[in-house]
Parts: C-alpha cells; sequence; structure tokens
C-alpha cells in the first residue's frame, strides 16, 4: 500500500512541475512575439544576417540629424530661435519699437506693430479639424523641426475622415471619429481643455457638406461648439472655411458649388453666435472657383488634400491676418 | 491512510496551480536580440530600395508623445517618417531603452493602427485594406511599425538585420 502511495504521489508531483515549466516557457515564447493587429499578418520572418549597407557620407550626415539622441532631446526642438535681420525686422516678435537712428525711419514697421498682434497670437491656438488639418500639422511639425518659426506654438487635435457630425458620438459609439490627444482619443472638447487653448480654429465639414444636408450640417457644428464653448467658457472660437475640391474630383454633390453653399451657411452661423468666420477657401482658389492644382497633394486620389505648398498658402493667410 | 493520501494530493496539487499563478504579473523578462546595424542606416536601405509613394517628413523624439503617445524617456534611438498628407504611408523604427518600454510602446504603435483603420474605414477603402495588414513588430527592445503598400516588403528588409 505504501509503495502505491509514494508511486502516486510522485506521479502528482511531477506533474505538476511539468505544468509549471510549460507554463513558464509559454511566457518567453510570447514575449519575443508581435503585437498582431491583424490575425493574417506573418510576425516573425526567419532572420538572416545578411551585412548592413554602408551609407554614404551625405546620407549619414542628413540622417544624424534625424536620429533621435537622448542627449539631444531638450535641445532639439527650439521654437522661435531664428535670428532676425533688419530687412526682417517688420515681423520681429518684440513688442519694443526699434531704436530710431539720426535719418533712419521704420515707418512700414510702425505702421504694422499698430495693427498687428505678433505671432504669439498662436501660442493659445488649437486647430480642430480632419485630414486636410493633420497636413497642416505635418507642414507645422515638419517646418518647426527645421528650426523655423511656424504658427507660434498653436497645438493639433485633428483625425482623418472627422467631421462636425460624426464627432459627436460618444467614443467607441459606431462612426464616431475622435481626434488623439498625446496618443489617447479624447472628445474634441475635453482635448480643447487639456491642450489649454483660449482660441479654437475649427475646419471640419469636408465629411459632412455630402453626409448631411446643410441645415443638419450646422444643426451638429452648433452643437459641437456648443460643447467646446460649454467646457471652455473662455475660449474664442474661429470657424475656419471648408477648403475646395481640384475640378478633376468633383463629382455629384461633391462640387464646390455644395461646398460654397455649406461656408455661406457656416458664416451665417458665425454671424449669428458672434464666432469668427476665417475664409481659407478663398486663397485655395483658382479663376474657375476649384481648389488650385499646384495647392493639392493627391491629384489623383480624393483632389482635397494640401501639398506643402497649399498649406503655405493657408499659414500665410492666417498669419498675414491675425499676426 | 487515506486522509493523509487526499492531503498530500491537493497539496500536489496546491503544487501546481501556484505554478499556473505565478505569472500572473509577470516582469518583462529582457530579451537580447542582436540588430547587425543601427536603425538610422536600416531606414536607409529601406528607403533605396522602397521610395515613398508620397512626400515624407520625419518626426523627432519630442513629436513622438503628440503622434502616438510615446515618451521621449522611453526612447534610446529612433526613426519616425511620415506623408506629408498625414493618413498615409508611416515608417517608425524605436530602439527602447528596454523590453518593458518596448512592449509599452508596441502597445501605443498598436492603438495607433486600430485607431487609423477606424478613421480609413468608410473614407479610403485602399487605406483601410493596407491598415488591415498592418503590424507592429517587437523583437527585443525594437519595435517597428510599417504603415504602406509596401509594408512586408519592408518588414522583410528590416527582419535581414536581426540575428538569433
Amino acid at each position: 500500500m505504501r509503495k502505491h502511495i509514494s508511486i502516486l504521489l510522485s506521479a502528482a508531483a511531477l506533474l505538476g512541475l511539468l505544468s509549471s515549466c510549460r507554463i513558464t516557457l509559454g511566457m518567453d515564447e510570447l514575449s519575443t512575439t508581435a503585437v498582431q493587429t491583424s490575425v493574417d499578418s506573418p510576425l516573425f520572418e526567419e532572420s538572416s544576417s545578411e551585412a548592413a549597407p554602408e551609407a554614404s557620407t551625405e546620407e549619414y550626415t542628413e540622417l544624424t540629424s534625424l536620429i533621435f539622441s537622448t542627449a539631444a532631446v531638450s535641445a532639439s526642438h527650439t521654437v522661435g530661435a531664428e535670428k532676425v535681420g533688419p530687412s526682417e525686422l517688420e515681423y520681429s516678435e518684440s513688442t519694443e519699437p526699434p531704436t530710431r537712428k539720426p535719418g533712419r525711419t521704420f515707418p512700414n514697421l510702425i505702421q504694422k506693430n499698430k495693427y498687428k498682434t505678433g505671432k504669439e497670437f498662436f501660442d493659445d491656438v488649437v486647430f480642430v479639424g480632419d485630414s486636410v488639418s493633420l497636413g497642416l500639422r505635418n507642414y507645422v511639425t515638419n517646418q518647426r523641426n527645421k528650426g523655423a518659426e511656424c504658427l507660434g506654438k498653436a497645438q493639433f487635435l485633428v483625425a482623418g475622415s472627422m467631421g462636425y457630425g460624426n464627432s459627436l458620438g460618444a467614443i467607441g459609439s459606431a462612426n464616431s471619429i475622435h481626434p488623439k490627444y498625446q496618443g489617447k482619443e479624447i472628445m474634441i472638447e475635453d482635448g480643447v481643455q487639456k491642450t489649454g487653448a483660449k482660441k479654437v480654429f475649427i475646419m471640419l465639414g469636408l465629411n459632412d457638406f455630402c453626409a448631411y444636408s446643410v441645415d443638419t450640417g450646422m444643426k451638429n457644428a452648433e452643437k459641437l461648439i456648443g460643447r467646446i464653448i460649454e467646457k471652455n467658457p473662455d475660449v474664442k472660437i474661429y470657424v475656419q472655411s471648408v477648403t475646395p475640391v481640384i475640378k478633376a474630383k468633383e463629382h455629384g454633390r461633391f462640387n464646390n458649388q455644395s461646398i460654397d453653399a455649406f461656408n455661406a451657411a457656416l458664416k451665417n452661423l458665425c454671424n449669428a453666435n458672434g464666432w469668427t468666420y476665417v475664409d481659407v477657401a478663398s486663397s485655395l482658389k483658382g479663376a474657375d472657383n476649384c481648389f488650385k492644382d499646384e495647392y493639392c497633394s493627391d491629384k489623383d486620389a480624393q483632389g482635397v488634400h494640401m501639398s506643402y505648398a497649399g498649406c503655405k498658402v493657408w499659414i500665410d493667410m492666417l498669419t498675414n491676418k491675425y499676426c | 491512510m487515506k486522509k493523509i493520501f487526499s492531503l498530500l494530493l491537493v497539496f500536489a496539487m496546491l503544487f501546481a496551480f501556484a505554478s499556473c499563478g505565478g505569472k500572473d504579473n509577470p516582469s518583462v523578462p529582457e530579451i537580447t536580440v542582436n540588430c547587425t546595424d543601427s536603425i538610422g542606416n536600416i531606414y536607409l536601405k529601406i528607403s533605396e530600395e522602397i521610395p515613398m509613394e508620397y512626400e515624407k517628413f520625419n518626426l523627432t523624439a519630442n513629436d513622438m508623445i503628440d503622434y502616438y503617445g510615446i515618451k521621449t524617456e522611453k526612447i534610446s534611438e529612433m526613426i519616425a517618417v511620415q506623408d506629408a498628407c498625414g493618413y498615409k504611408d508611416e515608417i517608425v523604427m524605436i530602439k527602447a531603452n528596454d523590453s518593458a518600454a518596448a512592449e509599452e510602446i508596441a502597445d501605443l504603435l498598436g492603438q495607433h493602427i486600430a485607431y487609423q483603420k477606424d478613421s480609413m474605414k468608410d473614407y479610403d477603402p485602399e487605406q483601410y485594406k493596407i491598415l488591415t495588414s498592418s503590424i507592429v513588430d517587437i523583437k527585443g527592445e525594437y519595435v517597428a511599425m510599417f504603415i504602406s503598400a509596401s509594408q512586408d516588403k519592408m518588414l522583410e528588409i528590416y527582419d535581414s538585420y536581426f540575428t538569433d
């Protein structure tokens, strides 16, 4: 009997040990596999140890400015540190009047300072928008990374395919689209609060004017802006017009006439509520009332997204107006 | 005798279950992988072989929090490239400070792909299709994400720089 018991006990203990080993091994395997977003994608291809290609000196020099090193983080993002030469004095951020020297006057400068608020205007701005504004964010980020001043310290709450209508639903609800703030999806009104912005430049509508009637589009716009104001009572609202489509990509209701009608309604909505309407569209249109091809980055696709040249026109228009 | 036997059996089973439960909150084990070149050179090779379809620009480590929620202090070395229009091609290759940081970064990039997929579903079916098969690859402290029509080829080149 005792013999049988010891055999049984040994077997049980052995089973216990075996199962613990198997589970530990399983965990190790798990930690080396890829985070998969698609069930049918191969993750770990067979690796080979091919000799790495040598980078040319030119390419390497370019790359060294892009490859991140921890020590360079704080130094790599200096905004507004450009040197301002005499010919650029009129764009200086300084509010101090320039020193007048005998025989020299700065009539243009004095005139500009009298009416303009300076580039700091955009420091407390947040841009809310769809894929068109995503392009603006990328342009601005690129300029800033090159050391250029671009829209002050303006921030962005943008998402591809977002509109006045689909941004109203709760996060996770069907067909709703929301921007991300620091990697997390967020309701626009909460995002505005997180950024601490005092001015909200909204450019939505490109994903609304075909999906809804103008009336419903305006109701959605009013609702969204109402939520932003309710959550952030001190903000000033700037509603930017919907930007145009290139002639070759107009189809059905997706045309510049419909965009114009939507923009006219947006302008009325702004006037009725005391919000500022900003006409971006006119700066981007040609004589045919369509989006100029040279400002479009996706002429073969949707024909609505901005090239760098288009972003520059947009930014120039904003800075000329507000700085 | 039967009582003793039952007790011993219960004890043995408890031992076995304890082994299962011991990994509930595992600390991420440090996995060392051998990468034969710098991330910069891997990117050069990829961009030589597969030019991006759209105008592109580079993000800095400081931009990673805004674009992906990735904290700069988690990054040891990186390259992140986006197309200018904002929602097409994306390449991110990061050497994290350690395997735990890499897991965290991979999770954020995985969330980013899922988010982009949701945004593109009814908007750009072609891009949605690309996103459906986009993955985040993690090897020890190295994390990579490729969103491109040529993402499989990119991953293949990237993989060729790693040895067991």
